[in-house]
């Protein structure tokens, strides 16, 4: 389970997917018929005579502070504290668990089980339950609200349990090998790559596919803004 | 005098419901109108002009109905219910999903050049799909029409 070459496996096997979940999120905005803001974002970001590299980190720090942590984006209107909490969980449980798993990859590239009360294991854990709790929030909330179920789209209630699963199957996973239980961490190591494949697979046909998109629309405006600000 | 120009320009049509959509050219409000006697001058000699829209592209419903979410935009009725529950459009009036869903509807191009890009500005917050009576799913429209907008 320790050995090097699982973890170059784990690296890999996530390169890999990223890739195919790129491709596949590619076709789908061709499928729309819409301008691709990804190629338009790297140009803005890479034209040396427009901005300061400066004037585009603010503008990329205030698009991701302003519009997506400080949730102004995402629902900070909603008059719904249940469904404002839950949003928030996800959206940082599911951002925390990225961050983390790159610096657990970083700092413990072999992988070695760093017990339960490690720092690192510590902001893992809280991350993999922000987004188990924000995901089954979404999903109670759309059951619950009767026009609302009625009205929901499968693929949004499929969004939420994926989350959901891979949140379960993680938190399993590293209590599994936090134990100290080889046999048991490796067959839920399989299984935990399952939910990371769900998730590359099935993220980029559903919901957040669309998010990624408006979001670098987003971005590329307050790039021009910015722009435009400064001439 | 031309700050008070602008002034009296502002204050034109200003009691008309969702002013915002009628264009100053179309409102009439004369300075001064004696109607057998009587004052008709200002807001109780209001008209405004009728639109004229010439270009209609009714392929766009057809278009949101394929796109992710959007599939049930033909059942609106326009009773506006996701509007007033719509916590955007109360700090936005420009963001409006009962009129976004109309001009759609009707194909009126040239609005949604004026609207797009207002639209996304939803949060998808979900109170309008619950208030919807007609099960529109009004916050997976917008979705829809985010990427339609675009496309105009």
């Amino acid at each position: 389970m320790n050995d090097f070459p699982l973890s170059i496996f784990y690296f890999l096997f996530n390169v890999i997917l990223f890739i195919l979940s790129t491709i596949l999120l590619i076709i789908r905005i061709k499928r729309w018929g819409v301008s691709y803001p990804f190629v338009k974002l790297v140009k803005e970001l890479f034209k040396e005579k427009r901005l300061k590299f400066s004037s585009k980190l603010k503008a990329i720090i205030n698009t991701l502070i302003k519009d997506l942590l400080s949730l102004k984006r995402a629902g900070y209107l909603c008059e719904e504290n249940f469904h404002l909490y839950g949003r928030a969980l996800l959206i940082y449980g599911f951002g925390g668990i990225v961050i983390m798993n790159l610096i657990n990859f970083i700092l413990n590239p072999i992988g070695v089980p760093l017990g339960y009360l490690h720092p690192l294991s510590i902001i893992t854990y809280l991350f993999y339950a922000f987004l188990a709790i924000g995901s089954f929030m979404l999903f109670l909330r759309r059951l619950i609200r009767s026009n609302l179920r009625k009205t929901t789209d499968p693929l949004v209630l499929l969004l939420h349990l994926s989350l959901f699963y891979f949140a379960v199957v993680g938190i399993s996973f590293y209590s599994s090998l936090n134990s100290g239980l080889p046999f048991l961490s490796s067959i839920l190591f399989y299984i935990y790559l399952s939910g990371i494949s769900l998730l590359y697979l099935f993220l980029p046909l559903s919901e957040v596919g669309y998010y990624i998109w408006k979001a670098s629309m987003l971005l590329t405006k307050s790039l021009l803004i910015e722009h435009k600000s400064t001439e | 005098m031309t700050e008070n120009n602008n002034e009296k320009e502002e204050r034109k049509g200003k009691y008309i419901i969702e002013r915002e959509y009628v264009e100053d050219e179309r409102i009439i409000e004369p300075e001064k109108l004696d109607i057998g006697g009587v004052d008709a001058s200002g807001r109780w000699g209001l008209i405004v002009l009728p639109r004229v829209i010439k270009d209609f592209d009714h392929s766009l419903i057809d278009e949101v109905k394929k796109l992710p979410r959007g599939k049930h935009i033909e059942r609106c009725w326009q009773c506006g219910l996701c509007t007033s529950v719509c916590p955007v459009a109360h700090k936005e009036p420009n963001f409006n999903p009962r009129y976004f869903i109309y001009i759609v509807k009707m194909g009126y191009k040239s609005e949604i050049k004026k609207l797009k890009k207002y639209v996304y500005l939803c949060q998808g917050c979900g109170l309008c799909s619950e208030a919807c009576p007609k099960h529109v799913d009004p916050s997976g429209v917008m979705m829809a029409l985010n990427i339609l907008f675009d496309k105009v």
